[in-house]
């Protein structure tokens, strides 16, 4: 193959990923840009970017790392039996389902009208304008209602953190209890209280999806 | 104004550190890509305008398209392996964040490149030699480079092997860049050659010429350049007495070159 044959195929496949990102973006200045350049352009332009990092993403990524180094140290001692990798599955799919949710909830309240200080401020409005009584509770109502999503939200990361301080806890006790061979109730009692928290973050989600 | 508040070509100019966060945190990448090759394409573009104005004329234009056509080929052609050397070596980025982290690096060094540009126009408009000006466009690349560097090792951090990744990647970059420039030679011309390609047919490689230079500067010729350099040696004085350098342009017998630059 000469350099020639190799510049046509590369620019066929540039070609081909140039329609790709019309058809993406609706925008030739992108699409143009493909043909040449298709290797670096395509990846960053039909790739949406990761979703911004939030304190909740940034406890469950910490959770994620601590709970992989507890694994790692349960691993091949007596108390494998306590968090076994199936376990530690577990505990990341209920960590995964609630940054979903907080995720989820973050969306709503950055919609328009979802701001507890301007629903406070339209009650306000109402109150001064001498409105009616049915407009004045539908306001209340609607604050009322945001102030819960905010509540709702909150607790949501109030858990994770509170799961998070767990699995790092636990983390430590495994290790010590594996190098320094302390008592296997110390872990127990961890082990316990963090599924405890586990299932209670499953219980909010229910308790919010029902 | 804070960092996350500016554009992403002020934060090319001013704030590498911002420019390796976004593209590490996938945050505003396309922007961030758009600004680095619209840096890429002027910066190159301009830097490689003044290059061929050593010689003038048409030197110009295509000092202008194939700089950045070099630089833009080097980065595609780099993208995969840096991807590649990064996961080997513990750091198992997306491959959207390598092809950020490249194209902020070259943008930034491309930004110099265009603060270099009027002084080595000045240089050259000042009457520099030919081996003087080749010298300060390798200087200035040579610098563009470590402002280049700046974005790649706050990109890389000081975890485990942090030298050694950027090490390779200046190493494959090097190489690769060093390929497609050949390729696309000439940039820096002599002004008395007469007629010149916009790219010199395909002799030897970036590698064999830089092993063949390195054996002349330490005086090892092979058969036909040891002829060539004993004819220099005993030729008459208005035959340019300097060894016969296998990149040189196809044309013999012009003057001395402060002869022709006193014109």
């Amino acid at each position: 193959m000469s350099l020639l044959d190799l510049v046509a195929l590369y620019l066929v496949v540039g070609a081909g990923c140039s329609v790709v990102v019309y058809r993406k973006t609706r925008k030739l200045g992108p699409a143009a840009i493909a043909l040449p350049l298709w290797p670096i352009w395509a990846p960053v332009v039909l790739i949406p970017d990761a979703p911004p990092r939030s304190r909740a993403s940034d406890r469950a990524g910490r959770i994620e790392t601590e709970l992989a180094h507890a694994v790692q140290a349960a691993d091949g001692s007596p108390f494998e039996v306590l968090l076994p990798r199936e376990a530690a599955d577990r505990i990341r799919e209920e960590v995964r389902n609630a940054l979903d949710r907080i995720a989820e909830l973050d969306s709503v309240l950055a919609q328009p009208g979802f701001d507890r200080g301007a629903a406070e401020v339209r009650i306000g409005e109402l109150t001064r304008a001498g409105a009616g009584k049915r407009a004045l509770q539908t306001a209340v109502l609607h604050r009322d209602n945001v102030a819960r999503i905010e509540s709702l939200r909150d607790r949501h990361v109030r858990a994770l953190e509170e799961l998070g301080e767990l699995v790092g806890a636990l983390r430590s006790q495994l290790v010590l209890a594996r190098y320094a061979g302390s008592s296997p109730e110390g872990v127990g009692s961890i082990v316990s209280e963090m599924w405890a928290r586990v299932e209670g973050l499953g219980e909010v989600m229910e308790a919010t999806s029902g | 104004m804070s960092p996350r508040e500016r554009s992403p070509l002020g934060l090319l100019l001013s704030s590498p550190r911002e420019v390796a966060r976004r593209c590490l945190e996938e945050e505003g990448l396309k922007p961030l890509a758009v600004a680095s090759l619209g840096a890429l394409a002027l910066g190159a573009a301009v830097f490689g305008g003044v290059v061929g104005s050593f010689r003038g004329g048409e030197q110009v234009l295509y000092g202008a398209i194939k700089v950045p056509i070099a630089l833009l080929a080097a980065i595609v052609i780099c993208v995969p392996a840096l991807h590649g050397i990064a996961a080997s070596l513990g750091r198992a980025w997306p491959l959207r964040t390598v092809i950020a982290l490249t194209l902020a690096a070259a943008g930034r060094a491309a930004l110099v490149l265009l603060a270099f540009s009027p002084v080595l126009w000045l240089a050259y408009d000042l009457g520099l030699g030919y081996h003087a000006a080749a010298l300060a466009a390798t200087g200035a690349y040579g610098l563009a480079g470590l402002a280049a560097l700046g974005v790649l090792l706050r990109g890389l951090g000081r975890g485990k092997h942090a030298v050694t990744t950027a090490l390779a990647f200046v190493a494959v970059f090097l190489a690769a860049g060093g390929q497609t420039g050949w390729i696309l030679r000439p940039y820096l011309v002599r002004p008395q050659t007469r007629d010149v390609p916009f790219v010199r047919s395909i002799e030897g490689g970036f590698a064999d010429a830089v092993v063949r230079s390195t054996r002349s500067a330490a005086g090892v010729y092979d058969e036909v350049e040891r002829e060539v350099v004993r004819s220099a040696e005993t030729a008459p004085e208005w035959v340019d007495p300097e060894p016969y350098d296998v990149s040189h342009e196809p044309s013999y017998g012009y003057e001395r070159e402060d002869r022709w630059r006193a014109r």
